[in-house]
């Protein structure tokens, strides 16, 4: 059974993407975003690694492999410091996909 | 998004309407658009340590299609199997020991499988519908 954790994760990943898509202007093209956001300094290498880490943790959860407690609350603090850094940059440069 | 022009398939449907052949259209773009994106998680999950060498195999395609496929049609994780195969056993347990219930021994074993038998079940049945 999905954990609400699980699910919380899965909703907040999947906002994380939704809004670094939206700020580096590649709705359709993962790796392009997340290329964009490290050019753009808004995210390091390693930020962009723990990206594609949490991918792995989702891809877990969704094939029901559950990860542990631990593992998906170490993710979901990942998940709010990695939209706190795209938050701090959309703030001092606003949002323009276009 | 137009990979793949459904025109072929379409020449085998009588009586689509214009408006029909649209929506066909628009329904196979959304479900090409979600695929597109799945693949690019998977593949991104697997091999985010290489931020410059994107490599999407056919293997990263199917479990990209096997997570937009419905619950139930996807393989069951070992774990769940292993689930059923406790269940099924603690139920068979339990059906033997109902013949011999001549000590408090077999009554707490009863008791026992009895008690993971119906928690397997709930949970599995509870399982159907996440």
């Amino acid at each position: 059974m999905r954990t609400a954790a699980a699910a919380e994760f899965l909703r907040r990943l999947n906002d994380l993407e939704d809004t670094a898509a939206l700020l580096s202007g590649h709705p359709l093209a993962l790796r392009k975003t997340v290329e964009t956001l490290v050019e753009q300094g808004v995210w390091l290498k390693e930020d962009a690694v723990a990206f594609g880490r949490l991918f792995r943790v989702r891809d877990a959860v969704l094939h029901e492999d559950l990860p542990a407690r631990t593992e998906l609350r170490t993710a979901l603090r990942e998940v709010d410091r990695l939209a706190s850094l795209i938050a701090g940059a959309a703030r001092t440069h606003p949002l323009s996909p276009d | 998004m137009r990979l793949v022009g459904p025109e072929s398939y379409l020449d085998h449907l009588e009586g689509l309407t214009p408006q029909a052949r649209e929506q066909l259209q628009a329904e196979v773009d959304r479900m090409l658009e979600r695929l597109v994106r799945e693949v690019q998680r998977v593949e991104f999950a697997e091999r985010h340590d290489q931020l410059e060498a994107p490599e999407i195999t056919a293997t990263m395609v199917m479990r990209a299609a096997s997570v937009l496929q419905p619950t139930a049609l996807r393989p069951r994780p070992p774990r769940m199997v292993a689930l059923h195969a406790l269940n099924l056993a603690c139920a068979a347990a339990a059906g033997v020991l109902t013949g011999r219930l001549d000590g408090l021994w077999q009554w707490a074993l009863l008791g026992v499988f009895t008690g993971v038998s119906v928690a397997a079940s709930s949970y599995l049945y509870r399982r159907r519908w996440q």
